[in-house]
C-alpha cells in the first residue's frame, strides 16, 4: 500500500481535503480566463459566465420539464432493463441452451448502433415514450446482463457444492446463493447503465421528443445559443452525476456488505 | 436427531471405498485422477488423507459426500452405495465460505434454509448450543468479516454439524489459517469431535496435523492417486501440545515424509 | 329483472354521455414539423393561438421532427395527419418507394437555399466564388442544387473548394475566416445576422432563388390516409392553416410571441425576425402571377426536373403531378 500524503501545517490539510474541489474551481476560472482575454466568442466556447446567465433565461419551470422529462424516461428505460436483464441473466445461467441461442444475438443487439434503428422504432412504438424508454433500455441492459451472468458464475464452487450436497432446490441456489453472490457485480453494472441511461433517453429526445434535455440541447443548438445548450448539458451531468451515486447509496444502505473492504 | 454415539467402539466398516478410481474424461486413454483405492472408515473414527497435491484426495471426499459417482468402484455408506448427496454428511471447505451477507447464527442456519426454506425456534436453539460449544456465542450476532480467519473457520465447522450428520468430511479445512491459528482450531476440533462423535475424513496437506488429529493416515502417492499404506496413528487422546514432542509423534511424521518424498517406495 | 333495469338506465347514461363528449370534442390533428419549432414553422403555432384552428373546430397537436425525411415518414406510417416539410424530398422519395404522401398547399414557393459571405470578403455575386472556400453541412438538400447552381452562374464544383461541416459551426467558421463561404437556408438568415453582428461583421445572402434556381420547396404535405378518411377535416385544417400564414406574414411580431406563448424556450424577438426574412420565400413573383396557395403544374414540372436532377433519378421516374393534391385548396 502506498502511503498517503498527510500534509503537516493547518492551510495544507484543508488545502488537502478540498482538493478536488479547488482543482475543479481552477479549471473553470481557467476556462473564463481563456474565454476573456482570448476573445473565444461564445458560439465557440461559452464563458462559463455566459453558461450561468444563460441558466436564468429559461424559466425555472421550463427546467423543471425538461429535467423531468429526460429523468422519466432515463429511469423507466433503466427500470425496464432491469426487468428483462435480471432473469435473462438467470436463465442463461440455468440453461446452457438458452446461453448459446441468446448471447450471440445480444451481442448483435448491443453492437448495433441504436441512432441507427432509433428511427424504425418511432415508427413502430410511436413518437411518444414508449419508443423512448426502449431506445434506453437497449442502450442500458447489455451491461447488466453481462456484469449479472459474470457475477452469478464467480460464486464459489464450494458453495454450489454445498447446495447439491444440501439436495436444496436450484431456485434456492439461485436466489439464497448466486443472485445475493452477484450483487457486487449486479452494482457495478447499475452504475454503468445509469449513466447510458441518460445517454439513451438524450438519444431518444434527438430522434423524436418535444421535451427533454436532450430536446433541450438540441433546440438551442439550432438557434445558436450555445451558452444555452452548454447549461442544458451542466443539468444532464449533474443528473448523471447524482443517479450514479444514488445508485451507490443504494448498495451502502440496503447491501452494505457487498461494498470492498476498507482498511 | 439422535445420538448414535456409542461407546464400545463400533468397528464394522461404516464407509466402505472398493476398488474405487476415477477420471473425469470417459475416453478410454484418458488418466485416471484416482486409482485402486480400498479403504474402510470405522464409525466415528478419525481418518486423515495426506498425499502430494494433485493426488486426487479432494475428490475422494467429494465420492464420500455423493457429489461425485466414481467411474470404477463402488463408494458405500453403511452397505448402501452412494448414488446422489447424502443427508447424513457434512461438509467442511477450505475456506470457511461464510454467506458474506448473513450473521454467523444465519449462516450457521444456512444449510436448514437452504434446504427447506425455514428453520423452527428449536432450530435456532440448536445452532445457539454448538455455537456456545465452539465458543462463539458472543460472536453469534457479528457478520462474518468481522471475524478473524480461524473463528470463521470454527464457524463453518459449526455448520457442518448443524443438521447432526454421521460424517464429517473436512476438505484441507485450515489450510488457509496462520501456523499458530492451526495449531489451536486442531485442538479445538478434537474438543468438538469428542463432544459430538462423527465419522470424519480429514484432508491436509500437513502430516503433522494428520498425525496429531486422526486415528489412521492414508498415504496417497501422485497422479493418479494410490494408496501408498494406511498407517495407524496409536498416540494416546486426548492429544495436547504434548503429544507433539513425544517421540512416536516424530516416528510417524517421518515415516509419513519418507513416502511423500520418495513417492514411488512401496508401502 | 331490477338489475337489468339498472343496467339499462346506466347504459344509457353512458351512451348520453358519449355522444355529448363526442359532440364536444374538436377533430384532433396532428401536425408534422420537420424540424424543431423556429420563424419559418410559426403558422401553426399562429393558427393555435389565435383561435384560426378552433374555429374550425379543430384541435391540433404539434409534432416536432428531425429532418425532411423523418416528417415524411412519420406522415407515411400516420403518426401524423398532416404537416410541412420539402416538397422535393416527397418527389425524391416518391420516386424510390411510393410513399403514401402528397404536397396539398404550398408554403415557400422559391428555393430557401443560399450562400452568405462577410461584405469584408468582397465577393459580390456567385461568380465570384470561383476559387474560393465555401462549407456546407453534410446532409443538406442545398448540396443536391449546388451544381444547378453554380452552373447556371458559369462554374462548376471544381471551381470552388468545398468542405464540409457540422451546421451550428457553419456561421463561425466564416465569421473567423477559416472559409469564405457558406451554404445555408434563408430561413437562418436572422440567426446568421445577430451572431456576425456580435462579431462587429456584416452579411451579405445571395439566394439561389435569384440565380435561376425556380422551384417549390417548403410545403404543406399530408398522409394519403388522412385525406381519405377524414377529407372533410383536412379542409378545414388547410383552410385554417391558410389563414395562419396569412397572418402570420402580416403580423410577424404577434407571431413571434405566439410561438414563445407555446414553446417558451424560443426568443419572440429572433423568431419576428426570422419571419421578416424569409418574407419573400411566401410572397414572391410566384405567388403575384400564380395567385398564393395555388400549385401550378408548370412550376410541378420545373421542380420536379431540379430534383430528378439533382439526386441523379430519370425525369421519368415519376409524374410530379402524382405528388400533388389540389383538390384540398380553399376556395
Amino acid at each position: 500500500m502506498n502511503q498517503t500524503y498527510q500534509p503537516k501545517t493547518w492551510l495544507g490539510q484543508q488545502a488537502n481535503r478540498f482538493a478536488p474541489g479547488l482543482f475543479f474551481i481552477g479549471l473553470v476560472l481557467l476556462w473564463e480566463l481563456i474565454c476573456r482575454f482570448g476573445n473565444v466568442p461564445n458560439y465557440i466556447l461559452p464563458s462559463p459566465a455566459a453558461i450561468f446567465m444563460a441558466f436564468f433565461d429559461v424559466e425555472f419551470s421550463r427546467w423543471l420539464t425538461h429535467l423531468w422529462a429526460t429523468l422519466r424516461v432515463a429511469l423507466m428505460g433503466f427500470g425496464l432493463s432491469i426487468l428483462i436483464a435480471i432473469p435473462l441473466s438467470i436463465g442463461m445461467m440455468r440453461s446452457e441452451l438458452m446461453n448459446r441461442v441468446l448471447y450471440p444475438a445480444l451481442i448483435v443487439i448491443q453492437s448495433t448502433p441504436v441512432v441507427a434503428v432509433a428511427p424504425l422504432i418511432i415508427v413502430l412504438l410511436g413518437t411518444d415514450d414508449p419508443s423512448r424508454v426502449l431506445i434506453t433500455c437497449l442502450i442500458t441492459f447489455f451491461p447488466l446482463v453481462v456484469s449479472t451472468t459474470t457475477g452469478m458464475l464467480e460464486t464459489p464452487p464450494e458453495m454450489i457444492e454445498l447446495s447439491q450436497s444440501l439436495r436444496a432446490p436450484r431456485y434456492r441456489e439461485t436466489w439464497q446463493i448466486r443472485i445475493p453472490y452477484a450483487i457486487p457485480h449486479i452494482f457495478s453494472g447499475l452504475r454503468v447503465s445509469i449513466t447510458l441511461a441518460i445517454i439513451g433517453a438524450v438519444v431518444a429526445e434527438f430522434v423524436a421528443a418535444e421535451e427533454g434535455l436532450g430536446y433541450f440541447i438540441q433546440f438551442s443548438t439550432s438557434f445558436f445559443k450555445i451558452p444555452q445548450a452548454f447549461a442544458g448539458l451542466i443539468f444532464l451531468s449533474v443528473i448523471s452525476l447524482l443517479l450514479f451515486k444514488s445508485i451507490q447509496w443504494i448498495q451502502a444502505w440496503f447491501f452494505p456488505w457487498s461494498l470492498p473492504k476498507k482498511k | 436427531m439422535e445420538d448414535k454415539n456409542t461407546t464400545d467402539g463400533n468397528k464394522s466398516a461404516y464407509v466402505s471405498m472398493k476398488k474405487v478410481g476415477h477420471k473425469f474424461d470417459p475416453r478410454p486413454d484418458a488418466p485416471m485422477v484416482v486409482q485402486d483405492i480400498d479403504l474402510d472408515i470405522h464409525r466415528h473414527e478419525f481418518v486423515a488423507v495426506v498425499g502430494p497435491s494433485g493426488c486426487g484426495k479432494s475428490t475422494l471426499l467429494r465420492m464420500v459426500a455423493g457429489l461425485l459417482i466414481p467411474s470404477h468402484g463402488e463408494v458405500s455408506v453403511f452397505n448402501r452405495p452412494v448414488t446422489e448427496p447424502r443427508d447424513d454428511v457434512g461438509i467442511v471447505f477450505q475456506k470457511a465460505n461464510l454467506l458474506p451477507w448473513l450473521t454467523v447464527r444465519k449462516n450457521v442456519l444456512f444449510p436448514l434454509k437452504h434446504k427447506y426454506g425455514r428453520y423452527s425456534p428449536s432450530d435456532e436453539k440448536r445452532a445457539n448450543e454448538l455455537l456456545e460449544m465452539a465458543g462463539l456465542t458472543q460472536f453469534a450476532d457479528k457478520m462474518p468479516d468481522e471475524l478473524s480467519g480461524g473463528m470463521q473457520q470454527r464457524v463453518g465447522i459449526v455448520r457442518a454439524l448443524l443438521l447432526n450428520p454421521d460424517i464429517l468430511l473436512m476438505d484441507e479445512p485450515f489450510s488457509a489459517l496462520d501456523a499458530l491459528t492451526r495449531e489451536q482450531i486442531g485442538f479445538d476440533l478434537l474438543d468438538i469431535w469428542k463432544k459430538n462423535p462423527k465419522t470424519v475424513l480429514f484432508i491436509t496437506h500437513s502430516i503433522s496435523e494428520a498425525v496429531l488429529l486422526s486415528d489412521r493416515i492414508l498415504v496417497m502417492s501422485k497422479r493418479p492417486g494410490s494408496v501408498l499404506d494406511l498407517i495407524e496413528v496409536d498416540l494416546p487422546r486426548p492429544r495436547s501440545s504434548q503429544t507433539i514432542n513425544s517421540p512416536r509423534f516424530a516416528e510417524l511424521t517421518d515415516i509419513i515424509r519418507g513416502y511423500i518424498y520418495e513417492p514411488n517406495v512401496p508401502a | 329483472m331490477k338489475t337489468a333495469k339498472k343496467t339499462a338506465i346506466r347504459l344509457t347514461l353512458l351512451a348520453s354521455l358519449i355522444s355529448t363528449t363526442s359532440a364536444m370534442a374538436a377533430d384532433q390533428v396532428t401536425f408534422q414539423l420537420d424540424w424543431l419549432p423556429g420563424g419559418d414553422k410559426a403558422p401553426v403555432y399562429v393558427g393555435i393561438q389565435q383561435g384560426f384552428f378552433a374555429d374550425e373546430d379543430l384541435e391540433v397537436k404539434i409534432a416536432s421532427g428531425r429532418g425532411s425525411t423523418d416528417a415524411l415518414t412519420k406522415m407515411a406510417t400516420g403518426q401524423s395527419d398532416i404537416g410541412s416539410s420539402d416538397i422535393g424530398a416527397l418527389m425524391a422519395a416518391k420516386a424510390q418507394d411510393n410513399v403514401p404522401v402528397v404536397a396539398v398547399y404550398p408554403y415557400f414557393t422559391q428555393a430557401p437555399h443560399a450562400f452568405f459571405v462577410l461584405k469584408s470578403s468582397g465577393i459580390k455575386s456567385i461568380k465570384d466564388l470561383k476559387g474560393k472556400k465555401v462549407a456546407t453541412s453534410p446532409f443538406t438538400s442545398s448540396n443536391a442544387f449546388l451544381p444547378l447552381v453554380l452552373e447556371q452562374n458559369g462554374l462548376s464544383e471544381d471551381d470552388i473548394k468545398l468542405v464540409k461541416s457540422d451546421p451550428g459551426a457553419l456561421a463561425p467558421m466564416m465569421i473567423t475566416g477559416s472559409t469564405d463561404a457558406i451554404i445555408a437556408w434563408v430561413t437562418n438568415t436572422a440567426l446568421y445576422e445577430s451572431q456576425a453582428k456580435g462579431a462587429g461583421k456584416e452579411l451579405i445572402e445571395m439566394p439561389w432563388s435569384n440565380s435561376g434556381l425556380s422551384l417549390y420547396s417548403s410545403s404543406v404535405l399530408a398522409s394519403e390516409k388522412f385525406l381519405e378518411e377524414r377529407p372533410d377535416v383536412a379542409k378545414r385544417f388547410i383552410k385554417a392553416f391558410a389563414k395562419s400564414i396569412e397572418f402570420t406574414y402580416a403580423n410577424p411580431d404577434q407571431a413571434g410571441a405566439d410561438l414563445h406563448k407555446m414553446v417558451p424556450e424560443v426568443d419572440a424577438k429572433i423568431v419576428s425576425a426570422q419571419i421578416k426574412s424569409i418574407y419573400n420565400l411566401v410572397y414572391n413573383d410566384v405567388t403575384t402571377q400564380d395567385g398564393f396557395g395555388n400549385f401550378t403544374d408548370a412550376r410541378i414540372q420545373k421542380t420536379w426536373e431540379y430534383v430528378a436532377q439533382a439526386n441523379g433519378v430519370s425525369v421519368d421516374a415519376i409524374d410530379p403531378k402524382t405528388a400533388v393534391n389540389n383538390s384540398f385548396k380553399p376556395e
